[in-house]
């Protein structure tokens, strides 16, 4: 009798765990290992011969206007072509040290009457106007609160504030006003492996984000490992997908994240009804191991739901770090580092 | 008798061929990984606790993006 009494409480109270749990879990954890579609893609590479672009990383077009930014151009980091052709217009953004030069250059947003762009190592968003013919001017500098420590990637939020990735551990990111102030910070590091939230912890899993504030969905994948974060910035869902390579793996050595295991994702574009992401999957062991020349870049397209359910996972015929979605159209163009052509037009198949 | 040394000296030359070709393929091969190593020797932009490497996308806690980043002594990660 005792024994039966003692197991029902047990019963009991493992049933309330359960309830709890599931009320309590907005935030959604999900493994995925494979895609609904897989699909290969043959891209149409786009003649740009009179810009030499080093290291093309983003590219992103605003009605006629594309702008690639290449990390690594030794003169200029923004190039500006016409829309859809990639007719060179110009080259903007000087690589420098003095006022209105730029150190280092993240990411770009284009807008309705020019673009923002991010310079980590001046800490400092930048907004240019940026007209169809030969020049650009800066408009407003926006230097960014300390606290955030160094911003690498950013999104616009409405149209005086901005979603930054957070860099100390302790949060996932945070809204900074006009004046580059935090607004406020939001959610944690969804690690299993580590709990400690340093900065090691948040350099391993800086990720790459997206914001569209039609949905207020807010994407960020991690450029090591395998995770996608989709929030919704309205209801403050969060969900957690997980691919094969799981989360990022690193080494820390001096209070600094060393990267190890996988070069995961690099760009994500979330739209009115999916996420795009650019995949390379490849071990950093494998990357150094290649001969000479080396290949440098990610060979997948992998397209989710604004669910983080998987669809489609598209195989290229190039390696490319960024892309450009274009779903009326239904056009993707990419950027690749290897190629002295390093625009490809790709067409969609779902 | 004459067929046996024909045979013998066949085989020799294929085995002296596969001796040959093993050699040449376990010479130093020209790898990243190789060019790296060389860099890194020659002139590594390192703080305390990492060494960066190349040219690429990893964001090196000096402000620079690289290829690769590694404890001092280690290429391989």
């Amino acid at each position: 009798m005792k024994k039966k009494i003692i197991y029902r409480y047990l019963m009991l109270a493992y049933y309330l765990l359960c309830i709890n749990g599931g009320c309590n879990n907005i935030n959604e954890r999900v493994y995925y290992d494979s895609f609904t579609t897989d699909i290969s893609l043959s891209g149409k590479t786009l003649k740009t011969d009179s810009v030499m672009l080093r290291y093309p990383f983003r590219i992103e077009h605003k009605d006629s206007l594309a702008i690639i930014m290449d990390l690594h151009h030794p003169d200029f980091f923004y190039h500006a072509f016409t829309y859809p052709r990639f007719e060179p217009l110009f080259s903007f953004g000087k690589r420098g040290q003095a006022p209105e030069e730029i150190l280092s250059a993240e990411n770009f947003r284009l807008t309705d009457n020019g673009m923002w762009g991010l310079d980590a190592n001046k800490h400092l968003l930048t907004k240019m106007s940026v007209g169809n013919i030969a020049q650009s001017t800066n408009e407003k500098e926006t230097p960014l609160d300390k606290e955030i420590i160094r911003a690498l990637d950013f999104a616009l939020y409405n149209d005086s504030c901005f979603v930054i990735p957070d860099y100390s551990g302790k949060y996932r990111f945070h809204i900074i006003d006009r004046n580059g102030n935090i607004r406020s910070s939001h959610g944690k590091i969804p690690s299993r492996k580590h709990k400690k939230g340093n900065i090691a912890l948040a350099q391993a899993w800086r990720s790459f984000i997206d914001y569209n504030p039609g949905n207020h969905t807010l994407a960020m994948v991690t450029q090591l490992g395998e995770v996608l974060e989709i929030y919704n910035l309205k209801d403050s869902t969060h969900i957690v997908k997980i691919g094969p390579h799981g989360e990022p793996e690193y080494n820390e050595s001096g209070g600094m994240a060393i990267p190890s295991g996988i070069m995961g994702f690099s760009d994500v574009q979330v739209t009115d009804k999916y996420i795009y992401t650019v995949f390379h999957g490849r071990s950093f062991k494998e990357i150094a191991q290649q001969r000479q020349p080396v290949t440098d870049g990610g060979q997948y397209i992998y397209v989710f739901s604004l669910e983080g359910d998987p669809l489609y996972k598209y195989t290229l015929d190039h390696f490319i770090y960024g892309i450009d979605v274009n779903e009326r159209t239904r056009e993707i163009y990419a950027v690749d580092v290897n190629s002295n052509q390093p625009v490809v037009k790709y067409k969609l198949k779902h | 008798m004459n067929t046996k040394k024909i045979i013998m000296s066949c085989l020799m030359s294929v085995a002296l061929l596969c001796f040959i070709w093993l050699k040449t393929k376990n010479n130093l091969v020209e790898t990243d990984l190789t060019l790296l190593n060389i860099e890194a020797l020659a002139s590594p932009e390192s703080g305390e606790g990492h060494t960066c490497l190349g040219t690429g996308s990893l964001d090196c806690p000096s402000g620079s993006k690289v290829a690769y980043i590694a404890t001092p002594y280690s290429i391989i990660l």
